[in-house]
């Protein structure tokens, strides 16, 4: 195995040779020196995430609305991630993230009194550890078109499924998504949340410990990101997001 | 600063001045599962149009949200 020797973007080498090879550590992009000029090979992975703000939501009519996410219909694989942060008691559910209907015609990510379902349709995977202890989560859902996986803070957790998962979400799953409650306007989440992602595929192990460790996300699968640097814009694609009820951006607390 | 929350009946939407409360537009109010209610939100003063209606606390309006008035126990499609 080769190991190339490292540099950063603004610190490459004054006099370099033809053909010399660098790995730029902040970019993680490989440089090559033409001769002329230096010629840079794109990394997929890229620092994405932002933590000058959280987004503080109240659990009652706070929101985000983010319109038809087109990458969850007909979907045959999509992966969610978000980091969170609730010490408030579920009574019912604190959604996460809600597509389509919300339910049989949807996707859907929530927090229970007892843990978390992540599902399509009516299949449905649950982790049975509460999650609102109050502390800095980072959650990964992922679905590849026969079965779904978990991932808290970077690693996989166990889950049980119920009902076969479908091969694919139907048509309509991603219509009038919302971020931090049910597509319904309740179920609210009542707590913190940062750095929303949507995938366009299935996240492998490796890419969510990239994301929940170092910040790296996956451009090639990014759809849609929403890191709520004091607003709701949609740093990857075009679905900027619409705030209702009036959530707050907190500069203090934040999951990383 | 707290929030302070109001219950109002839909009768009552139009009353609403938007400019004094958090919520953007009748639309997008949050109702009871039946549609006969709504509420709304404010901080600091009591909004003129809400003077003399009952006032909740953040806890108490939570208390309320999680009964089956405020929240469908069943799935949106069942």
């Amino acid at each position: 195995m080769s190991t190339f020797s490292t540099c950063t973007l603004n610190a490459r080498p004054d006099s370099p040779a033809n053909g010399d090879v660098l790995f730029e550590t902040d970019t993680n992009n490989v440089i090559v020196y033409d001769g002329t000029a230096w010629r840079g090979y794109a990394s997929d992975l890229e620092t994405l995430g932002a933590n000058g703000f959280s987004l503080d939501l109240d659990g009652t009519d706070d929101r985000v609305e983010i319109g038809n996410v087109t990458v969850l219909n007909s979907s045959s694989a999509f992966s969610l991630t978000c980091w969170i942060k609730s010490s408030a008691t579920i009574i019912d559910t604190f959604d996460i993230f809600s597509g389509g209907d919300g339910y049989a015609n949807g996707i859907y990510l929530y927090l229970t009194p007892t843990g978390l379902d992540f599902g399509v349709g009516t299949s449905y995977g649950r982790y049975s550890t509460a999650l609102n202890d109050g502390s800095w989560k980072h959650l990964a859902a992922v679905y590849n078109g026969s079965s779904f996986a978990v991932y808290i803070n970077g690693s996989p957790v166990s889950i049980s499924t119920t009902n076969t998962p479908p091969a694919s979400t139907v048509a309509t799953a991603g219509n009038g998504s919302h971020i931090a409650s049910r597509v319904d306007d309740t179920r609210e989440f009542n707590g913190k949340m940062d750095d929303f992602a949507i995938f366009n595929s299935a996240l492998t192990a490796s890419e969510v410990s990239n994301i929940y460790s170092g910040n790296l996300y996956p451009t090639t699968k990014l759809s849609h990101l929403y890191k709520f640097e004091n607003n709701y814009n949609d740093s990857k694609g075009s679905l900027n997001g619409t705030a209702q009820g009036n959530p707050t951006f907190d500069s203090s607390d934040k999951p990383y | 600063m707290d929030r302070k929350y109001v219950i109002l009946n839909w009768d009552e939407i139009d009353s609403v001045d938007f400019d004094q409360v958090m919520e953007t537009e009748a639309s997008k109010v949050r109702k009871s599962v039946d549609g006969t209610k709504f509420f709304v939100k404010f901080e600091g003063d009591v909004p003129s149009f809400l003077e003399g209606k009952t006032i909740y606390s953040h806890s108490e309006i939570l208390t309320i949200l999680a009964t089956d008035e405020w929240t469908d126990p069943n799935p949106p499609s069942e």
